[in-house]
């Protein structure tokens, strides 16, 4: 096969994939429809440190559970479908619902008017008052709104918590990590404050001796579920699912078994409401799960094998990745070396410059550019085809410089003897050059499946759970972060020593002639 | 044979042409030196009659096939494994072992069976006393071994005429003999050979003619007593 044939079917291969994947986009009759017809309805969350809303079971981690997952499940049963819940990051779940990763986002978002240029919100579902944390006991701890001025104070990036802090001039400290961080960095000291949704200061701060939440709201935040613009039937399918969920006492009993039954959501959906419940079923197995460190016997014994299933997938999923993300940057790398080296100067430049701007720009950039940009000019890829396409090109420029490094450690008079010997160039290049221009190539590309096999944890952003996001949801509902970090290192050690080892049994094999053993 | 008429050869970068109207004769099977100082045009004379280098004004022939000023990379092409080269810096296949540096370009171009290239590399290594050495990679090879299995690489494609950049300058000078014993052996085979070098001595033990090359230009040539000394 010609290079020329080898791009052409390269190209196709794209092509094929480019297309959008089946079921992702709107059914003609509009995502209702399509909900009715597979019988599942795709609720976007963040699994990441979102107690109570959406977790994994501390105790077992193979569970999803929340009240926004039983709300979920009580909103699918009376659409007549099944809920499947999809991976997202917080701050993305508007975008994802736009590109079509899934039917709604069902994940504490928030009613505001600016929402509804990108999502038609359903009517609220909950509502929150915002509560203030700090330490127990700390003199000079803010507990009034005023005494926030100037004072570090943690919270949830694009929140409402974030914009009243701001309006009330604190320095205001976001996270784009699990919440558990931001009441961490609360009790070491790192800020001075923490204001946050009801629910999260009730399963995060209450549940720590050292933190205290200062009594009142410091004001009122209404969740709802988002759909897509042009999907009102699902809207009001939805409205009339949640209406009839009031009305029969399902939300208030869902709320009260979670502990989060408050006034404002009794007031929302018109029920008297007396007081918190005192106790609730839920809340204290959180607590008796996070709220004091399990022995190490107890991690070891029965906490971290049963993460085994959740990180055997994901190790799975990083390998193929990985693999198959390696193979593109091989092949791809392989053609622009060739082209830079062979090509006529066009070529030449068109090569240089594609290695340049991979190179020169981040990943992370161009994950957002293929997963969130390429959409707007009509190409919505599968979220692993977007992983493997935005770490296979990232790699290909670095395997296209190491390439050409090998290329030229060939001394020009090896290629102009095979040609007096009548080999044509491609001959050449196929039996003299590449064959001492790989030797060269092996060490640097051993250390880039490495490499890559650690920034494959960036394609968490296009909703891949890969090894990192299992760890961090794991760390994060488990509250265990130095533990399941060990284990985590453990996996990636275990998926990249074998691939190491591979290359330095090919670094021998290919060096085999410069081994006196060998002579 | 080997018939050049008013080879002109000029490189872009350089104010003098490399070659200014060389013109020769070499009849089948001599053993002609071209006898030279370094850049008297020895390697860009070797490079054009090898087919390495385009070439602005002239011929060459070899053996009936005629190159011309002007032709391309398929005119070039003719010349390729017609006539073999053994550069200075010799460019044994490092990944390959004696061996097979000799069986590549047979089974490559001209399409042998492993067996049979196989059995004719051995021939010729054997007769150029490199029996031994066949598995041997060229890291493990003297300098001598190594030159040889590079004039048994460029017979393999049974040249007509074989050139020799050179051959002596990278050697230890007691081993000149024993070049001037392998052309002599290759000699038997009827190959035409023309050897570049700037080593007087080495022209006059072991050629039957000599041109002399002085700034792009033959100046003289003769019989070895008649030029040289």
């Amino acid at each position: 096969m010609t290079a020329r044939q080898a791009l052409r079917a390269l190209l196709a291969g794209i092509a094929v994939w480019a297309a959008p994947p089946a079921g992702a986009a709107p059914a003609p009759g509009g995502t209702l429809r399509a909900v009715e017809q597979r019988r599942e309805l795709r609720w976007g969350a963040d699994v990441f440190g979102g107690a109570p809303y959406v977790f994994q079971d501390p105790m077992d981690p193979n569970h999803l559970v929340g009240f926004e997952v039983e709300l979920a499940d009580a909103l699918a049963r009376r659409l007549g479908a099944r809920a499947r819940p999809v991976a997202g990051a917080w701050d993305k779940l508007l975008d994802l619902l736009a590109r079509g990763d899934f039917d709604v986002a069902l994940n504490g978002i928030e009613v505001a008017e600016e929402k509804r240029r990108v999502c038609l919100l359903s009517r609220p579902y909950y509502a929150a008052g915002e509560r203030l944390s700090v330490r127990r006991g700390d003199p000079s701890a803010p507990r009034t709104l005023e005494a926030v001025r100037g004072r570090r104070v943690g919270t949830l990036p694009g929140s409402l918590a974030q914009r009243i802090l701001e309006r009330a001039g604190a320095v205001v400290v976001t996270y784009d990590g699990g919440q558990d961080q931001i009441y961490d960095d609360l009790r070491l000291g790192r800020t001075d404050a923490v204001l946050l949704d009801d629910p999260i200061a009730h399963y995060y701060a209450d549940v720590q001796p050292e933190l205290e939440t200062v009594p009142g709201s410091f004001g009122e935040v209404r969740y709802a579920v988002a759909v897509r613009l042009g999907d009102e039937p699902l809207r009001d399918a939805i409205d009339e699912a949640l209406a009839e969920l009031a009305r029969t006492g399902q939300l208030r009993a869902l709320y009260r078994r979670w502990g989060i039954w408050n006034a404002g959501t009794a007031a929302l959906l018109g029920e008297p409401y007396a007081a918190r419940p005192a106790l609730s079923e839920a809340w204290e197995a959180w607590r008796a799960a996070v709220g004091r460190p399990p022995s190490l016997r107890e991690r070891l014994l029965v906490r971290y094998p049963r993460t085994f299933g959740l990180f055997a997938r994901a190790a799975g999923l990083t390998l193929l990745l990985t693999l198959s993300s390696m193979a593109l940057a091989m092949a791809v790398g392989a053609l622009l070396a060739a082209a830079r080296r062979y090509g006529a100067a066009p070529v030449r430049w068109l090569a240089v410059g594609a290695i340049e701007l991979i190179r020169g720009t981040p990943l992370l950039v161009q994950l957002i550019m293929i997963y969130f940009g390429l959409p707007e000019l009509g190409v919505k890829l599968d979220p692993f085809v977007a992983g493997w396409l935005g770490l296979g090109l990232n790699y290909a420029a670095a395997e296209a410089e190491n390439y050409r490094a090998g290329l030229e450690s060939v001394p020009v008079g090896q290629g102009e003897v095979a040609t007096t010997l009548g080999l044509s160039r491609l001959q050449a290049l196929r039996h003299v050059i590449a064959p001492q221009a790989i030797r060269i190539s092996v060490p640097p590309m051993t250390n880039d499946v490495i490499a890559l096999l650690k920034d494959s944890s960036l394609v968490s952003l296009v909703t891949l759970t890969e090894l990192t996001k299992t760890y961090s949801n794991l760390a994060a509902s488990m509250r265990d972060h130095l533990g399941l970090g060990l284990v985590v290192a453990a996996w990636y050690l275990l998926l990249g020593l074998p691939l190491a080892r591979l290359g330095r049994l090919a670094e021998r094999r290919l060096g085999r002639h410069l081994r006196r053993a060998a002579a | 044979m080997i018939r050049v008429g008013a080879l002109v050869k000029r490189y872009a970068a350089a104010a003098e042409p490399a070659l200014r109207g060389v013109s020769f004769e070499v009849a089948s099977g001599r053993l002609v030196a071209v006898l030279g100082r370094s850049g008297a045009g020895k390697s860009t004379l070797l490079r054009c009659l090898v087919g390495l280098e385009r070439f602005d004004e002239g011929t060459i022939e070899v053996d009936g096939v005629t190159v011309r000023a002007g032709d391309g990379p398929r005119g070039l092409r003719t010349l390729h494994g017609r006539v073999g080269l053994v550069p200075q810096s010799l460019d044994l296949f490092p990944h390959l072992s004696a061996l097979d540096n000799c069986t590549l370009a047979p089974r490559v171009v001209k399409g042998e069976r492993r067996a049979e290239a196989e059995a004719r590399a051995a021939g010729l290594l054997g007769r150029l006393g490199l029996a031994a050495e066949q598995g041997a990679y060229p890291e493990h090879l003297s300098g001598g071994q190594r030159q040889r299995v590079a004039i048994a690489r460029a017979l393999t494609m049974e040249p007509r005429v074989l050139l020799y950049d050179e051959p002596t300058s990278s050697l230890d000078p007691s081993l000149r003999d024993e070049v001037r014993r392998t052309l002599l052996t290759v000699k038997e085979s009827g190959v035409t050979q023309l050897v570049s070098t700037h080593d007087w001595e080495f022209a006059r033990s072991a050629a039957e003619w000599v041109l002399v090359l002085e700034g792009g230009a033959i100046v003289r040539e003769g019989e070895p007593g008649q030029v040289v000394g």
